[in-house]
């Protein structure tokens, strides 16, 4: 079955844009270009996640939020937003949004976070001890990663680098993902600071193996899988 | 200075000022039962004088009409009777005639200072008779027979009753210090929980709560005036912040959506053409869409900070940890330029936007990284200084000149003329506000060698 996603966003480039690149993922997209438009579609409660711009004519992106979830509607609210202050971000989310994404975004960005969301929306998952992708074995509760039977030694830091890709296997991870899921900081640090984490994280548990299991998708972010 | 600093001093001061009221109160209040006291013991010896003066001048009155009815001996006589049927009274009199002979009267003789004609006289006299020296409030009057009258009274009693109400005003006068004492007191700590409320107020919004105001008593005094003044001041800055935030707000809009469809546009793209050429230009283009959208959003940061935006976030930080999390964050980028970093710190908590600080010492050693030729070793260090909190980040690299470091403070601003390294020249800039932010103050110095950047939180 198709995942159905609603796009409410009064920017025609932006919507064209986002929706293109859904269409081409394979999910079925609606449209609203404003807010009133958007409540009215996402109270049918029919969709898997909701692609809310903050700044809508009509109704206010947050208005439409706070109306959603006052309806109990539960689906899954990604936030796209000029805003990009620090501030901003966590009134977005504390009203009640799953991912708040700062424009511009690439749009492997927003694919990689709508996915996210609505595999976490999948829920039911049992509470694993041990993630595996291939042969690269890590040990929540030992705290342990082994790769095709041998200890890798990993810093602490390290360590939850590769937690946050593996309990995401097969995404795409962008590079502010990784920033606010493992540093908790929401600002940018400039000159490819991540890049070097994760050269440093791959060198440990690839260097050696045939199978690269650590990739970089350009102009996203990073992949941990099987496949190339 | 900090707010609580601030509001310290203000406290000192006001205090001093309480404390002049309170004794101009207390001035006040002696002076009045001193005027009021002084008033009535005035009054009280005036009406007894007046009273005296009454019975003398009626005594002598009498004594005339009986001249006029039989001259001297007729007068004489009634004196003998008179002081006779009146014995012990403290009535004086004396006839003499015109020789200054005594005709009759319990003085022996007319004293020397008394005139021959006088309304009033007060002297001292002895009685025939009196073994001591009386007080007398004495009458004189010249007759048509040229003898002369002198009528007079005691005063020795009246003035002791005198004497003792004045004691009895005295005590009252000292009654009345512990009782000024007190009312001063109330009016000083009255004042001062008015102001301490005003200040509270104004501590609050300075901090950043915006909505706080003054509570008014409805009284209409003038701390009620102050009050609501005060209150239609900071709603007004409410509506002027508010309006602030949303043009910031706006104008982040506006650019960003432009960017926004600019990279859109550039990642299609990037999908669409195959020419290696063209390529290489859009992925050009994009790191300079990124760098814009960098700048933007630094710019727009800059300008919440610096509108206070942000206070609210503050909260209880570990700052040796935080520090670490920061060397962490850096430490690979920086190995792979070879350069070190080292965090000294001792246990430290402080109030602060964790967020905001880490992005400002981020900026630093970004800066130090793409500025300080030469560098080795960037050193991360934070140390309480009093009630105040200082974070340096510090190179070995060539430093630079003193008389450049205003121009490195100043936003978009780079020492580098032909611009030719990248950066947007306000990392310094957000350090500097974010410092603000949090009523510090920040400082470049000599490291020997190198530069050093001291943020000092408070």
């Amino acid at each position: 079955m198709t995942r159905k996603i609603l796009i409410v966003e009064d920017d025609k480039a932006s919507a064209a844009f986002i929706m293109k690149g859904l269409r081409e993922a394979g999910f079925t997209v609606d449209e609203a270009d404003n807010g009133r438009d958007g409540l009215f579609l996402a109270t049918d409660n029919s969709y898997d996640a909701v692609v809310l711009d903050r700044m809508l004519p009509g109704l206010d992106g947050m208005a439409v939020l706070a109306a959603i979830r006052a309806a109990g509607i539960e689906t899954p609210v990604i936030i796209l937003s000029a805003l990009g202050s620090t501030e901003d971000r966590i009134e977005g989310l504390t009203a009640g949004s799953d991912d708040y994404l700062v424009k511009p975004f690439a749009f492997a960005e927003l694919l990689a976070r709508l996915q996210r969301l609505m595999r976490r929306g999948g829920a039911g998952q049992p509470i694993e001890t041990v993630l595996r992708c291939a042969d690269l074995e890590l040990d929540l509760l030992a705290r342990r990663v082994r790769r095709g039977g041998t200890v890798v030694q990993l810093q602490p830091r390290e360590f939850r680098l590769l937690e946050y890709l593996m309990r995401h296997p097969d995404q795409v991870i962008s590079r502010t993902m990784l920033l606010e899921g493992v540093w908790d900081y929401h600002f940018d640090p400039g000159t490819n600071i991540i890049d070097v984490h994760i050269g440093r994280l791959r060198r440990k548990i690839d260097a050696g193996f045939d199978t690269p299991l650590l990739h970089t998708v350009r102009g996203a972010g990073y992949r941990i899988g099987r496949e190339a | 200075m900090s707010a609580t600093g601030m509001l310290r001093t203000a406290r000192n001061r006001l205090r001093s000022t309480t404390l002049r009221i309170a004794a101009l109160v207390l001035v006040l209040q002696l002076l009045a039962a001193g005027i009021v006291l002084f008033y009535a013991r005035t009054a009280i010896g005036n009406q007894f004088t007046r009273d005296q003066q009454l019975i003398v001048s009626e005594l002598e009155g009498d004594f005339l009409a009986w001249h006029r009815g039989g001259g001297d001996a007729v007068l004489a006589k009634e004196i003998a009777r008179r002081l006779d049927s009146l014995k012990g009274e403290n009535i004086i009199v004396l006839l003499v005639d015109g020789k200054g002979r005594r005709l009759a009267g319990n003085l022996e003789a007319w004293p020397i200072v008394v005139p021959r004609t006088t309304a009033w006289r007060t002297i001292e006299l002895y009685r025939i008779d009196g073994n001591s020296p009386e007080r007398l409030g004495v009458r004189a009057t010249t007759l048509n027979s040229g003898s002369r009258l002198l009528t007079g009274l005691v005063i020795e009693n009246d003035l002791r009753i005198r004497e003792t109400s004045e004691r009895v005003m005295f005590a009252a006068f000292i009654l009345a210090l512990p009782l000024s004492l007190l009312a001063a007191a109330i009016v000083s700590r009255l004042i001062d929980r008015r102001i301490v409320a005003i200040a509270d107020t104004a501590t609050a919004v300075g901090d950043g709560d915006l909505s706080r105001r003054v509570a008014e008593t409805g009284s209409g005094d003038s701390f009620d005036l102050l009050a609501g003044k005060m209150n239609a001041m900071l709603a007004r800055t409410e509506v002027l912040v508010g309006e602030l935030r949303i043009v910031t707000s706006g104008l982040a809009h506006d650019l960003r959506s432009p960017i926004a469809r600019l990279t859109q546009t550039l990642e299609q793209a990037a999908l669409d053409v195959r020419d290696p050429a063209a390529i290489r230009a859009i992925y050009k283009v994009s790191i300079e869409a990124d760098n814009l959208m960098s700048m933007l959003s630094t710019a727009l940061q800059i300008s919440q900070a610096e509108a206070g935006i942000g206070r609210h976030r503050f909260v209880d930080v570990d700052v040796a940890q935080m520090l670490a999390d920061i060397a962490e964050l850096y430490e690979p980028a920086l190995d792979a330029e070879t350069l070190t970093i080292e965090v000294s710190s001792s246990p430290i908590r402080f109030r602060l936007h964790r967020e905001l600080v880490s992005q400002a010492i981020g900026n630093l050693i970004d800066n130090a990284m793409k500025y300080a030729t030469g560098a080795r070793r960037i050193g991360l260090t934070a140390r309480i200084n009093g009630k105040t909190l200082d974070i340096s980040v510090t190179d070995d690299g060539i430093g630079i000149a003193v008389s450049d470091y205003p121009a490195a403070l100043r936003r978009f601003g780079r020492l580098d003329p032909s611009r030719h390294t990248d950066g947007a020249g306000l990392g310094l800039a957000l350090a500097e506000a974010v410092t603000r932010l949090h009523d510090g103050t920040i400082a470049l110095s000599e490291n020997h060698p190198g530069l050093r950047v001291t943020m000092t939180l408070s």
